[in-house]
């Protein structure tokens, strides 16, 4: 009885136990709750600066009446020169999710893609620089030549390409609806 | 016990991925890059030895009825570590490996050394055996890797190889990564001179044999 039921079901329950308690204190050491819970942070603002608004003094994060499922957050320029929008929007691997820098104007100053399930090598290209330029100064609605736009689409995906291209039309929107509460 | 041999045979003799076959879901995944091959290695090379060391030291106190959960626990236990240390210092890392490095703990190269070897083998050979299966685990990643990233993005470990290649973007989908591991697994045939018609197929030909202990009582196949 003890060497069959009893013994084997204490040792599971040790080893279980012991784990569980390992991960947790490893959990809290590492920090992972803030990293899933916290937007962008600071330094990941700073970081994201040049390519979405090099002409910003300061991004900060600014809470915004608007109620809207793609919505991720505002960050607005303490300079006063416009504000980031960040976005999701629904790539072709899943969520695409970018940074739009609009300036004052309503014009935009660039952008960034923060988090992406695109193809690599192939969706994911719209992260790279020389598609985003294409958007810098642009505003009002944009689309990608396929779709009778001025917005050259990465070639063999048109589905990430389409995706980047509402989310700037949709962190454009959204600016016009909050630029008076910034 | 030579355990010289212990830590060299998973390199190339008993590759665990390139002569086993164990382990191909996340080899076809993470090697669209060669980075990404190099870091899913590390990660399973990490999970493998400490949970063959661990499971060698706890051989003698896990009752053999509950041994495989326990295994799955230490190595679930290891994988969500280094999920969290990828996750909190190389975020675009762990973003690159997505779900493929949860699933390190149902890999089977893992729970395949610790039923076979660090279950029935001192501490000292199973962590060789671990780092040796590891390391043949990440030198394919890398090798399939390269050979993807080269010839379906034209870069090398990120680094550009020039305007003059015109990358083929076949290499880089779930079908190039089939083609460059059939062909990857041919040319260890080749090299380790790994005859088929040699032996007779059954539990005595099978690369595992040493470490089954079954063998002799398998049966041999007609």
């Amino acid at each position: 009885m003890y060497k069959e039921i009893i013994k084997p079901t204490l040792v599971l329950i040790i080893i279980s136990v012991l784990v569980g308690t390992l991960l947790a204190v490893t959990y809290n050491v590492a920090g992972i709750a803030d990293l899933a819970t916290a937007g962008l942070s600071q330094a990941d603002l700073e970081e994201l600066k040049p390519s979405v608004m090099p002409a910003a003094s300061s991004l900060k994060n600014a809470s915004v009446s608007v109620e809207d499922g793609s919505l991720l957050g505002v960050y607005a320029d303490e300079g006063g020169s416009g504000a980031a929008i960040h976005v999701v929007t629904k790539g072709y691997g899943g969520d695409l999710k970018i940074l739009v820098g609009i300036d004052a104007n309503g014009a935009v100053t660039g952008a960034a893609v923060t988090e992406s399930a695109e193809t690599p090598n192939l969706g994911s290209k719209v992260s790279e620089p020389a598609f985003i330029e294409q958007f810098v100064g642009k505003s009002g609605a944009l689309a990608v030549d396929k779709d009778g736009g001025e917005i050259a689409a990465v070639a063999g995906a048109t589905i990430s390409s389409r995706a980047f291209t509402d989310g700037v039309n949709k962190a454009l929107e959204i600016y016009e609806q909050v630029k008076g509460e910034l | 016990m030579n355990y010289f041999r212990t830590f060299t045979k998973g390199l190339i003799k008993e590759n665990p991925v390139l002569v086993m076959l164990l382990g191909t879901c996340p080899t076809l995944a993470v090697t669209t890059l060669a980075m990404n091959g190099l870091g899913m290695g590390a990660a399973t090379t990490f999970v493998l030895v400490c949970s063959n060391v661990v499971i060698s030291l706890l051989k003698n106190f896990i009752p053999k009825q509950v041994r495989l959960p326990s295994f799955i626990v230490i190595i679930a236990g290891f994988v969500t570590f280094v999920s969290f240390m990828l996750r909190s210092n190389f975020p675009e890392l762990y973003e690159a490996l997505g779900v493929f490095l949860s699933l390190i703990t149902v890999n089977c190269i893992i729970l395949g050394r610790a039923e076979m070897f660090a279950s029935k083998n001192n501490v000292c050979a199973s962590f060789l055996d671990g780092l040796g299966m590891g390391l043949g685990f990440t030198l394919a990643l890398i090798l399939i890797g390269a050979i993807r990233e080269v010839l379906g993005s034209g870069t090398f470990f990120g680094l550009s190889i020039g305007d003059w290649f015109q990358p083929i973007g076949f290499f880089s989908s779930p079908a190039g990564g089939f083609f460059v591991f059939g062909c990857v697994i041919a040319l260890v045939n080749v090299l380790s001179n790994y005859k088929m018609s040699s032996k007779k197929i059954g539990c005595a030909s099978c690369p595992n044999a040493s470490a089954c202990g079954q063998a002799e009582k398998g049966e041999v196949a007609e």
